[in-house]
């Protein structure tokens, strides 16, 4: 049986701080800043999304920079934005699990484009007293393998009631 | 007494849990977001 929540100063500081970090890393992404990107993680951080896992800020700056161009290739250069949603958020001490709703939407000549969506499942650590992401997986509902499981991503372990 | 901070984040934190538990179909953490006498109009 999972622990429970506490809920105190220090979850609603560290909640907030949380939440602002996964807001810079999508203003980070979005506009292909792949310093400001990389800077969101650990020295070993990494993401696991549909193409491969990046890992080390190298190249998650690289991959910031190339996802940039790849989206330019596919859609055209029209502004793309990802949207992070419902955040719960777990903290134990000076680590954190995250679930957290995305989506994602762009702006074609004729109006406000269809959107893809999926869910995060992040580790998180605070190192010198600052949240950083430690793993980050993608999850993305439109492409094969990558949907989520049917369980509710909230029960699985690490993530407290 | 909890500050508005703590309130706020409690609260975030529920609404997010309600939202994957009903998209999830996970009932059971549905229902354990309300009270015992909870209602859903």
């Amino acid at each position: 049986m999972t622990s429970r929540q506490t809920y105190d100063a220090q979850y609603a500081k560290d909640r907030a701080e949380i939440e602002d970090l996964m807001a810079r890393y999508l203003f980070a992404f979005d506009w292909g800043d792949g310093d400001a990107y990389a800077a969101c993680f650990t020295e070993d951080g990494e993401v696991d999304w549909a193409r491969e896992t990046t890992k080390g800020h190298a190249a998650l700056k690289a991959m910031c920079l190339g996802f940039k161009e790849h989206i330019a290739r596919i859609i055209g250069n029209v502004p793309h934005r990802h949207f992070v949603t419902q955040t719960v958020i777990s903290v134990n001490g000076d680590e954190a699990h995250a679930r957290a709703i995305w989506f994602e939407a762009a702006r074609h000549a004729d109006g406000f484009g269809k959107a893809t969506f999926g869910h995060y499942e992040d580790t998180l650590v605070r190192i010198n007293g600052r949240w950083l992401f430690k793993r980050r997986k993608v999850y993305n509902e439109y492409l094969p393998g990558r949907g989520a499981a049917a369980l509710n991503p909230v029960r699985e372990p690490g993530m407290l009631r | 007494m909890a500050s508005y901070a703590e309130d706020r984040a409690a609260i975030e934190h529920l609404m997010a849990r309600y939202l994957f538990a009903l998209d999830f179909f996970d009932a059971d953490a549905y229902a354990s977001c309300f009270t015992e006498d909870g209602v859903l109009d």
